[in-house]
């Protein structure tokens, strides 16, 4: 897989992310396997783990166009494409020494002022 | 007999000497049982992260991911202060600023989730004749646990191959 194709798929990962839950783009980090023996007909899989308290809605949201960032950036077909979305109690996770806020409550934390960057946003429309 | 808690701790490439490596796995150990007791046997699986693998903010990552998990039910003060702790000698010893490291401590049904997931996803085939091979007593995920077994399993003429299988902590 090129770089630049990396690059731009984990650009758009963190700007659907961010575009649709409001989340710090500090908080999306995306790391890629190659070689897995996946399932047959799958030709690539997404395993998230996100800050549980967001509506089914939210989440069924993000699947759907994480759905459509891998297809797009992979140009493979949807159906070929599988994600997994796990829910983590935020509290159970620490950045440098901080726990990280419930999902909406960022503007109360140290990483409330950071916002996503125009350049990711324009990566996910 | 002592209790086996995996942590899985995921660097980039370069980013620490082997010496450094022992050190922090060594307080990582005396941490986790100094805060949950004598009785655990703490394994660190490390895994470095070649360039263009890891990506935060969609650019290029400097952060080191630390997982462990601990017994269901451990109150928040008892989570956080080991976490602190942790956060306090890494960020000490590795000078990383604080946004470069990310720990991850969750209930241990919790990460027996995780790793179910991780296994889910893999050809069904695998499970019980090569993934379990892999996997520790503890059932924590493990990527060096999944990379072992890519190259494992591309010894065998009888495996397909993906393309790509990107994991995703966006929070």
């Amino acid at each position: 897989m090129p770089q630049e194709q990396r690059d731009a798929l984990a650009r758009a990962i963190t700007g659907v992310h961010c575009d649709l839950t409001g989340a710090p783009a500090i908080f999306v980090q995306v790391l890629y396997g190659h070689e897995l023996p996946l399932r047959p007909g799958v030709e690539a899989h997404l395993l998230a783990n996100t800050r549980a308290g967001r509506t089914d809605e939210v989440n069924a949201t993000l699947k759907r166009q994480m759905t459509g960032a891998l297809s797009t950036h992979l140009g493979v077909a949807a159906e070929q494409t599988s994600i997994t979305l796990l829910e983590i109690p935020a509290r159970w996770i620490m950045e440098g020494g901080d726990v990280l806020p419930e999902p909406g409550a960022e503007a109360q934390s140290r990483w409330g002022g950071q916002e996503v960057a125009d350049e990711e946003k324009a990566h996910v429309s | 007999m002592k209790n086996p808690v995996r942590a899985n701790c995921m660097i980039q490439q370069g980013q620490l000497t082997d010496v450094q490596v022992r050190h922090l796995e060594s307080q990582l150990v005396m941490t986790y049982r100094h805060h949950f007791g004598s009785e655990w046997q703490v394994r660190v699986v490390w895994l470095s992260l070649p360039p263009g693998q890891a990506f935060v903010e969609g650019r290029p990552s400097r952060s080191s991911t630390i997982q462990i998990a601990v017994p269901d039910g451990t109150d928040d003060d008892k989570r956080h202060a080991f976490m602190r702790d942790v956060s306090r000698f890494w960020l000490g010893y590795t000078g990383c600023t604080r946004d470069e490291l990310v720990l991850s401590v969750p209930d241990e049904s919790y990460a027996l989730r995780f790793l179910q997931a991780n296994m889910d996803r893999f050809d069904p085939r695998l499970h019980h004749d090569e993934f379990q091979f892999y996997v520790g007593p503890v059932g924590t995920p493990c990527l060096f646990t999944r990379l072992r077994l890519a190259r494992r399993c591309r010894r065998s003429s009888a495996m397909r191959w993906r393309a790509l299988s990107p994991a995703c902590t966006a929070t």
